[in-house]
């Protein structure tokens, strides 16, 4: 299996490092679903899971095994007033931003994804932009806030 | 940047627009790979009079406002480097 580095193409395929190039590995969201959703205006990817958020459908978090990526959890928001709000996973922890509101945090646990925690918009829900692009890595979170 | 220590979110390292420049869209784009921090915007204007910048952080010690390496293509567009940014080690990706 080759290791999947980044996601692009329409925000929808994963593509793959390989002697140099980048190739198209994988379809997360058929072409027909991208389009009414106006699926991968924000996009991450930790190891064998990629988050994928979209303006009218929610957040889609999709996992890759030995038969392939298939999704592994709906996350509730990550939109606003026709706009979608930044993402970030690493591992099985993800965050999803909605532009005005807090910043939601969810754990992938046995179950599936739960939310463990609500990071409030410092400048008050409505108040300011928040959390619209987002990077995390190990206990950091850098959220853009203005 | 916010870091979860005991279970809570607080902010640890603030960065800004190192020029001042409002409608630069810093902060458009963001990514980190636990070391060093990349930001983007793409309409901020480089000391080399180019528009659209990457900024890159250092965040391995503990300084509160560390400084900004900025990054641009040296190619003169008018502005749109940084609409999309990616950090791992010592390599980063800035689109356009």
């Amino acid at each position: 299996m080759k290791t999947p580095f980044w996601c692009v193409g329409s925000f929808m395929s994963v593509a793959a490092a390989a002697l140099g190039q980048c190739l198209d590995e994988a379809k997360l969201v058929q072409l027909s679903e991208s389009y009414m959703k106006r699926s991968g205006t924000a996009v991450a990817l930790s190891g064998s899971r990629a988050i994928v958020g979209s303006v009218a459908g929610g957040v889609t978090v999709y996992a890759e095994d030995a038969a392939g990526w298939a999704i592994d959890g709906e996350l509730p928001g990550g939109s606003y007033a026709g706009y979608s709000g930044g993402v970030a996973i690493d591992g099985g922890r993800a965050f999803v931003g909605n532009i005005i509101g807090p910043v939601r945090e969810y754990l992938r646990g046995p179950s599936g994804w739960q939310e463990v925690a609500s990071i409030p918009n410092p400048a008050g829900d409505g108040a300011g932009v928040f959390g619209v692009s987002m990077a995390f890595h190990g206990t950091r979170l850098a959220v853009l806030c203005r | 940047m916010l870091e979860k220590t005991a279970g809570v979110w607080s902010k640890c390292v603030e960065v800004g627009d190192p020029n001042g420049f409002a409608i630069g869209r810093f902060g458009e784009s963001v990514d980190f790979d636990g070391q060093r921090l990349i930001v983007g915007a793409p309409a901020d204007q480089h000391s080399s009079g180019q528009f659209g910048v990457a900024y890159v952080y250092d965040l391995s010690g503990a300084v509160a406002t560390p400084t900004a390496l900025g990054l641009t293509d040296g190619l003169g567009h008018p502005m749109g480097l940084g609409k999309g940014v990616a950090i791992d080690g010592d390599v980063a990706a800035v689109s356009a």
